[in-house]
């Protein structure tokens, strides 16, 4: 064999190889989901009680920078949790490690460009949290302007050098992500193994490769757009300052142009995920794959023409939220197609109870709750009510937090085998989900009511009317803290294991795709003799 | 597809990539200026129509309108800016002239840019400006004060459309901001008085 096996740092600084590069995506997400993590928890912490207790205490700030500093927390927790954890988790993680495998691919097409790919996030990461400690607006650190970063906060309103790191930040990521969404198209549209047509490939092949489509036709926009806002801020222009004849709401328009793909771009793969788990424990092949598949394809093309309905509040005219309201709507057809596809998967099948299986039935209970308050949401009269309230974040949580989230916990435990050769524990693994199930239910059920009472997004204090459901919401913070405490012994009880005790394919039959006939772990380079597809 | 592959890796990734490219420069070059145009032409987001004179129409309706007039500046702008009436009544069609008078309070030499806006939204189609101070720059010198016209009617079209029926009362939104130095359409600003030529109002 001519293939080198590289050993010590040069493996890992060096790796050109898509199960180490897949590894250390799913190492670096786990980091960037700790400090995300950590600041929602003191997002959380503060509201637990009206007033402004924790924040001023855990700073060393005052009672008025605890005000700003919020909003810089739970800016820094929005980016962290979209471009750093769930992205590079489900993406450059799953994506990298498992389409070669499931497509009988020996590599990526590009392995040193996969290897550019991962090297870019640490210092895009690096970026974002300088950001926070360097000074944004006049008198106080970071970017508290939100996720989205509209201008003119965005602009006039942070003029430190906070937000030019933040821009910084993302142009780098989404050149990782670009890069990554060309190697993608590349390996699944001419690497598949002979006989692997693109109506055979297994759905998660087909997730990742719609979510590429989406990353390249959509981040060329975000970047488009904050390089204007740079230019803005830096350089003199006014795409968005009216004095020049620019206007603020053009940024709004690009972002979401961008924005709502993104939502698509963090869930398409964990629809793919999610119908391998299901269709293995119910030891049935997925039900109405073809329609599984294009339902993918065409949740990802209308995704791209509903972007107006984030932002129903600018003063559309009454035809164009129409439209929206109508556009919207129609992607609950695919999606429910999926929904009802896996329930029918499960129908009749000989189901297997085992920790992915929960976690992906519970993806499909808790992302349609998320699903039908999108469907409330999307009714522009009743956003209209709503926008900028908890319910809005108790929705993209649901979808998000408990959706994307429950399906990276399911992807890892279906196949944290595969990866380590160590089979995680079964009991105290389950003991993990129902915690962290009860425990994040906790905190955003609540949120929909105080949405619905009128508690706005992105306030450090609230009136006391909301303190009852803030306070659940809290504690069930603690009880997540609890669960994620436990997934940290569990991946410890199962890393730090002496043998490799799992099996080539633990799950028996059902578990149909090609990366279950190999070795647990796989072989450093897989398949040299490329396997034939009937 | 392996056997018999059509598409090379590198051809591939020139289409990608010509798809990142494409979609780069159609935010850049595209979105603003397809935006300010569309915005413009359908009146979308409270942006008023622009009529030439001649093209302006002739045909009054008897449906009764209140033009309400505001005036704000930017927060970085010093100019006193308000309008001389609070409102008009006027009838559909009939064209009108409003004025709205500036005051530079500063010793400096000033120049301005109007931005403007119709509320409700969905009647800024039917609002048609025929001159209007806020089509160019306007400059002001040290405690100059100045009245500024504009010209417009509503358009005889809104009738026709039935989403406005119940709008009879809408307002023209200026606010004043201060053109930077170096701004490129500096040059073309002239002093008020040159810019504000004689306004005629058809009959």
């Amino acid at each position: 064999m001519a293939h080198a096996n590289p050993t010590g740092w040069k493996r890992w600084v060096y790796s050109t190889n898509h199960k180490d590069i897949g590894v250390m995506y799913l190492w670096f997400a786990f980091i960037a989901g700790c400090i995300g993590f950590g600041m929602s928890g003191l997002i959380r912490m503060e509201l637990m009680e009206p007033g402004i207790q924790v924040l001023p205490k855990v700073f060393g700030i005052t009672e008025q920078q605890a005000h700003q500093m919020f909003n810089v927390l739970t800016t820094g927790h929005g980016l962290i949790m979209v471009f750093f954890m769930v992205m590079p988790a489900l993406i450059g993680g799953f994506g990298n490690y498992f389409v070669p495998l499931m497509i009988g691919a020996p590599d990526m097409a590009f392995p040193r460009m996969n290897n550019v790919s991962f090297w870019l996030m640490p210092p895009a990461f690096i970026l974002l949290l300088l950001s926070t400690m360097v000074e944004g607006a006049p008198g106080s650190n970071g970017f508290g302007g939100g996720w989205t970063a509209y201008p003119p906060l965005s602009t006039i309103g942070h003029p430190g050098p906070a937000m030019d790191l933040a821009i910084f930040s993302l142009h780098i990521a989404g050149a990782s992500s670009i890069m990554g969404a060309i190697n993608y198209i590349t390996t699944i549209f001419n690497m598949r193994a002979p006989g692997m047509t693109i109506h055979k490939m297994p759905l998660f092949v087909w997730s990742i490769l719609v979510t590429a489509f989406l990353l390249v036709l959509s981040l060329p926009v975000l970047a488009g757009a904050i390089t204007m806002l740079l230019t803005d801020r830096n350089f003199g222009t006014t795409f968005f300052e009216p004095s020049g004849g620019g206007d603020p709401v053009l940024y709004q328009h690009l972002f979401w142009f961008f924005g709502h793909p993104e939502v698509y771009i963090m869930i398409l793969p964990a629809f793919g995920i999610i119908s391998h788990i299901v269709s293995t424990f119910s030891r049935k092949p997925v039900f109405g794959y073809l329609g599984m598949a294009y339902a993918m394809a065409a949740i990802g093309m209308i995704g791209f023409a509903v972007w107006a309905h984030h932002m129903y509040t600018v003063g559309l005219d009454v035809d164009t939220k129409a439209y929206f309201v109508a556009a919207t709507m129609v992607i609950a057809v695919p999606t429910g197609v999926k929904i009802f596809s896996w329930i029918a998967t499960m129908w009749g099948g000989s189901i297997r109870f085992t920790v992915p299986m929960m976690y992906a039935i519970a993806f499909i209970l808790l992302f349609t709750v998320g699903g039908v308050t999108g469907v409330v949401l999307s009714n522009a009269g009743a956003d209209i009510v709503l926008h900028d309230t908890y319910y809005v974040v108790a929705h993209f949580h649901y979808v998000l937090s408990l959706g994307a989230v429950f399906a990276i916990f399911a992807g890892l435990y279906y196949w944290i085998g595969k990866m380590s050769g160590k089979q995680y524990p079964e009991t105290l693994a389950k003991l993990q989900f129902w915690v962290t199930f009860i425990g994040v239910n906790t905190i955003f059920f609540p949120q929909h009511f105080l949405g619905l009472q009128g508690m706005p997004r992105r306030y450090v204090d609230y009136p006391d009317v909301f303190e009852k459901w803030n306070f659940v919401s809290s504690v069930g913070y603690l009880i997540t803290l609890v669960g994620f405490l436990l997934f940290l012994v569990v991946m410890a009880m199962t890393l730090f294991k002496k043998k490799k005790d799992c099996a080539d394919n633990p799950w028996g039959e059902g578990a149909t795709t090609l990366e279950w006939t190999l070795s647990s772990p796989p072989p450093f380079h897989q398949f040299n003799e490329l396997p034939r597809i009937k | 597809m392996t056997d018999g592959r059509k598409n090379s890796n590198g051809r591939v990734v020139l289409i990608t990539l010509t798809v990142v490219i494409g979609m780069g420069l159609l935010t850049f070059i595209g979105g603003p200026w397809l935006y300010r145009h569309f915005c413009a032409v359908t009146g979308y987001g409270g942006t008023p129509k622009r009529v030439s004179a001649e093209d302006a129409t002739n045909e009054v309706v008897n449906r009764d309108m209140t033009v309400r007039f505001a005036a704000n500046v930017n927060y970085n702008m010093p100019w006193q800016f308000k309008p001389e009436q609070n409102k008009q009544q006027i009838k559909v069609g009939e064209q009108k002239v409003a004025y709205f008078s500036a005051y530079n309070p500063t010793d400096k030499t000033i120049t301005g840019r109007a931005s403007y806006n119709i509320t409700p939204d969905k009647a800024a189609t039917y609002f048609a400006k025929i001159d209007c101070f806020c089509f160019t720059l306007q400059t002001l010198k040290p405690h100059e004060r100045a009245d500024m016209p504009v010209v417009y009617y509503i358009d005889p079209e809104i009738v026709k459309d039935h989403d406005v029926d119940d709008v009879n009362e809408v307002t023209l939104s200026y606010t004043f901001f201060v053109v930077k130095d170096g701004d490129k359409d500096q040059a073309d600003a002239k002093p008020v008085a040159q810019n504000i030529q004689k306004v005629e109002v058809k009959k």
